[in-house]
């Protein structure tokens, strides 16, 4: 009897051990980089970027975004050879929040075609990537159902389940990722469902310094659907009006406090 | 006093001898009887009853019944009431409590956007569930993904697959049965364009081979199906030339 508690004291006290060893904090390596992007004169964001030792999988990247009234987003992306995966949410100095929004795992160029088990005509399956916000969740085949109106749809209500500024916050990043590189965002091009060549980002800038895209030929317009409804009611439009991005070193104080 | 009443008498009598035919006496519904069945692989049977009383060339209004019967166990009804471009109604009815299926367009439905009722998009309702899809969405992963997770609530694995197979051994062949808006949604690979040939074998089941009892479950829970199948339907062959008879 003595001898059964003694072990499951010693099975209780492993496992405290696993759960405390989980939650340590993440071994960053190399320095903090920080910035700040601007459209034209007005400051869109400033960030801080971390990461863990790069030969070292999974690779994960955490960018804190302050936005110029000071609200603070955490974007942190968990990067293995075959997917990654994403987690956003508000960011706080003093206190862990835990993140509101989860998409995941998009599969990497490196991905390995999934095939049915034991089909001897080699049918393969499409790989899904989760989109949980907040109580919502959606699968979904990056990028190709981007483009399919009825996703756009079920995309943008399940955005819905969490704070509008968490997609703008999102997607101001990845945006800027694609015209001022920073050091985060550029491997998530998928995610605005384009393929990343240097032609499509350059069609992407393009795009983006057209006054009305809306008003152009239908299958463009349906594309342009595509960009803007990943992240809903994005509002690029003072990309559009061509406003030039450009990234500047961060102020040392700027979004310093809690 | 008396005038006035007789003159009403007869202006409504006159009015009706001289009004058309249709005013006259009750509209006469004209009903079109299909049934097919497979004569290799898994036997299949379709009766599809449509009354057409309303079908013009412009205005294509129709409702109408499938009675599927795909092998033992395996029955279902499919039930449509189309009235373009403003609705349609195509619900998809298992034998098991619950197995309802309905996909349906229709101005009053609040959850559609008028662009969405331009392009025709519906709302596809699984038991409590719905969602707001285009049918021509429906081979979209996270389409069939959803779809698929609705659908099992509701059926089985194994009946949603029986479903599908028989949807889907109709669908590659060239019948003339309707096809509505809802089974491409359940059974999405059945209607690809330039898809598999179709190798499934049909033919007419001539009237005096008719087998009403497996119609009977049908009829007890569906009060609609009653209607058509009392129907006095005209015959109209289901199997297009070239086809096996």
């Amino acid at each position: 009897m003595t001898r059964g508690l003694h072990r499951l004291f010693v099975a209780v006290l492993f496992a405290t051990g696993i759960c405390a060893r989980a939650e340590e904090p993440t071994p960053w390596a190399g320095p903090v980089r920080t910035g700040t992007i601007l459209a034209g004169d007005v400051a869109l964001f400033s960030y801080e970027l971390r990461e863990t030792d790069p030969l070292k999988m999974p690779l994960v990247r955490e960018l804190i975004v302050c936005r110029p009234r000071g609200e603070l987003y955490r974007i942190r992306v968990t990067s293995r050879r075959e997917s990654y995966a994403l987690e956003l949410g508000y960011h706080s100095r003093v206190k862990p929040v835990e993140p509101e929004v989860f998409i995941g795992p998009v599969p990497t160029k490196d991905a390995p075609i999934p095939r049915v088990p034991e089909d001897p005509t080699g049918l393969f399956t499409v790989p899904l990537t989760k989109l949980r916000a907040g109580s919502e969740e959606l699968d979904f085949f990056v990028p190709m159902d981007f483009f399919v109106p009825t996703v756009q749809r079920w995309l943008e209500e399940t955005w819905k389940g969490t704070s509008r500024d968490l997609p703008q916050a999102l997607n101001d990043v990845l945006v800027a990722s694609r015209l001022v590189p920073f050091g985060m965002g550029e491997e998530l091009t998928s995610l605005l469902g384009v393929a990343p060549t240097a032609e499509m980002s350059q069609a992407l800038i393009d795009v983006l310094a057209r006054p009305k895209p809306e008003a152009s030929g239908k299958d463009e317009g349906r594309t342009m659907k595509s960009f803007f409804q990943l992240l809903p009611k994005a509002e690029l439009k003072d990309y559009a009006e061509g406003r030039k991005l450009r990234r500047v070193e961060r102020s040392p104080d700027f979004c310093s406090g809690p | 006093m008396r005038a006035p009443a007789c003159r009403a008498v007869v202006l409504a009598l006159a009015a009706l001898f001289l009004a058309p035919p249709s005013l006259a006496k009750e509209e006469k519904k004209v009903f079109v009887r299909t049934e097919v069945e497979s004569t290799s692989g898994v036997p299949i049977r379709v009766l599809q009853i449509m009354d057409v009383t309303h079908a013009r060339a412009t205005a294509p209004e129709s409702r109408g019944v499938q009675l599927w019967s795909a092998g033992p166990g395996v029955r279902f009804i499919v039930l449509w009431k189309v009235a373009p471009p403003t609705s349609w109604s195509f619900s998809l009815i298992g034998v098991k409590e619950r197995q309802v299926v309905t996909y349906r367009k229709d101005p009053k439905l609040s959850q559609l956007t008028s662009e969405e009722l331009a392009r025709g998009t519906g709302v596809l309702q699984v038991g409590d569930r719905e969602l707001v899809l285009h049918r021509s969405d429906a081979q979209a992963a996270a389409v069939r993904a959803r779809v698929e997770k609705l659908l099992l609530d509701v059926f089985s694995p194994e009946e949603l697959r029986a479903i599908r197979a028989a949807i889907d051994a109709v669908g590659r062949c060239p019948m003339m049965l309707a096809r509505g808006s809802l089974l491409p949604v359940i059974a999405p690979d059945a209607y690809t364009r330039g898809g598999r040939p179709c190798t499934a074998a049909f033919r007419d089941v001539p009237a005096d081979e008719r087998d009403r009892k497996w119609e009977l479950p049908f009829v007890t829970r569906e009060p609609a199906v009653d209607e058509f199948l009392k129907a006095d339907a005209e015959i109209s062959p289901g199997v297009t030339k070239g086809m096996k008879r």
